[in-house]
């Protein structure tokens, strides 16, 4: 008997009415506010009738930021990350908006509910391909350089990745090796040659990048300049390179 | 007295409540290597032992293993930071 992927055997979901979530993030009432254990200050926050979401303070993480003489913060980090995702229509990211709780800014994002992590060995088969390729071009123009399984997780229910910790080591860690899970994973699989959905992305992204550095910070400005540079290389090739550039 | 060091990992599952998966200890005596309390089969724990995690705080090459000791403990909170996956900053704790 043919064995599909994992995906395909869950019970097709009926469409469910669009939420708003960035609505909700920025405009939703606040009703509590939890500090999880665990470092960085994170908070889980309940927004009143809206689910929950996760806060990260900014204050946590900025002495890494200012170590290295950059006006970036990890909100700048997340907002940005999400806005591209956003433009190409991907939807990889959860929801996030940059907040003030507990009188600290930070990022305030979605929280997933039905997930499980990317250490499962075979979780490639809870995903649809298309999904891979999509998060494997993400990654490839954003240059990423810490994506492992501790931060993408799963829904299989949707065959839905997401991709969380857009961070300063997501994008400027400078140890010896970046760390391209997913990208690697697309290779493995054969998942790294552009669908017309995807180059109608990339396209876009190329439209509209320019866009998303009004304003921006210097370091904000770097990363969009260089995924513009690598997404247009990308579309010349038509697919993501053998091997890590 | 003693002072022991030691890491908590907790993991939040899909009703927003936090699970300590495994505690990470400092092993007693002068190059002593990190213990785990816990499930060690728990695909997270086993995953970390065998592929190791980077040094985000040094930005030294190679990887950390808990042998590595105290490198690993303090690098586990920068691996493990998104909030579905939390360390905890190196506490420490007096035994008498």
């Amino acid at each position: 008997m043919f064995e599909g992927h994992g995906f395909e055997k869950q019970q097709e979901i009926p469409p469910q009415p669009a939420v708003d979530f960035e609505s909700v993030l920025e405009k939703g009432e606040i009703e509590n506010a939890r500090q999880l254990e665990g470092s960085w200050g994170i908070d889980l926050v309940k927004i009143k009738d809206d689910g929950d979401a996760l806060f990260r303070p900014d204050l946590m993480s900025d002495f890494i930021f200012e170590a290295k003489g950059m006006e970036a913060r990890r909100s700048d980090l997340e907002l940005m990350a999400y806005k591209i995702d956003q433009i190409l229509e991907f939807n990889l990211i959860p929801a996030v908006v940059n907040r003030t709780v507990r009188n600290l800014k930070g990022s305030l994002q979605r929280r997933i509910q039905n997930f499980h992590d990317g250490y499962g060995i075979e979780w490639e088969n809870d995903v649809k391909p298309e999904e891979i390729t999509r998060a494997a071009v993400f990654d490839h123009i954003l240059d990423v350089r810490d994506r492992a399984p501790h931060n993408f997780i799963i829904d299989s229910s949707a065959g839905k990745i997401w991709l969380i910790d857009h961070d300063f080591y997501m994008f400027f860690w400078e140890g010896e090796y970046p760390r391209t899970f997913i990208v690697e994973k697309a290779r493995e699989m054969g998942l790294v040659v552009l669908g017309g959905p995807d180059v109608v992305s990339l396209e876009r992204f190329l439209a509209h990048a320019d866009s998303l550095t009004i304003g921006a910070k210097p370091e904000v400005m770097e990363i969009i300049k260089k995924a513009r540079d690598r997404a247009e290389v990308l579309l010349e090739e038509g697919q993501i390179p053998v091997a890590n550039i | 007295m003693k002072l022991f060091y030691f890491v908590d990992l907790f993991e939040l599952d899909h009703n927003a409540n936090q699970k300590k998966i495994a505690t990470f200890k400092l092993s007693e005596g002068e190059g002593g290597g990190v213990e785990i309390d816990g499930d060690n089969d728990n695909p997270i724990v086993e995953n970390i032992k065998r592929e190791g995690i980077f040094d985000y705080k040094y930005v030294r090459p190679g990887k950390l293993y808990p042998y590595d000791g105290m490198s690993f403990l303090e690098n586990l909170k920068y691996h493990f930071r998104s909030g579905y996956l939390l360390a905890t900053d190196v506490k420490e704790k007096a035994v008498d």
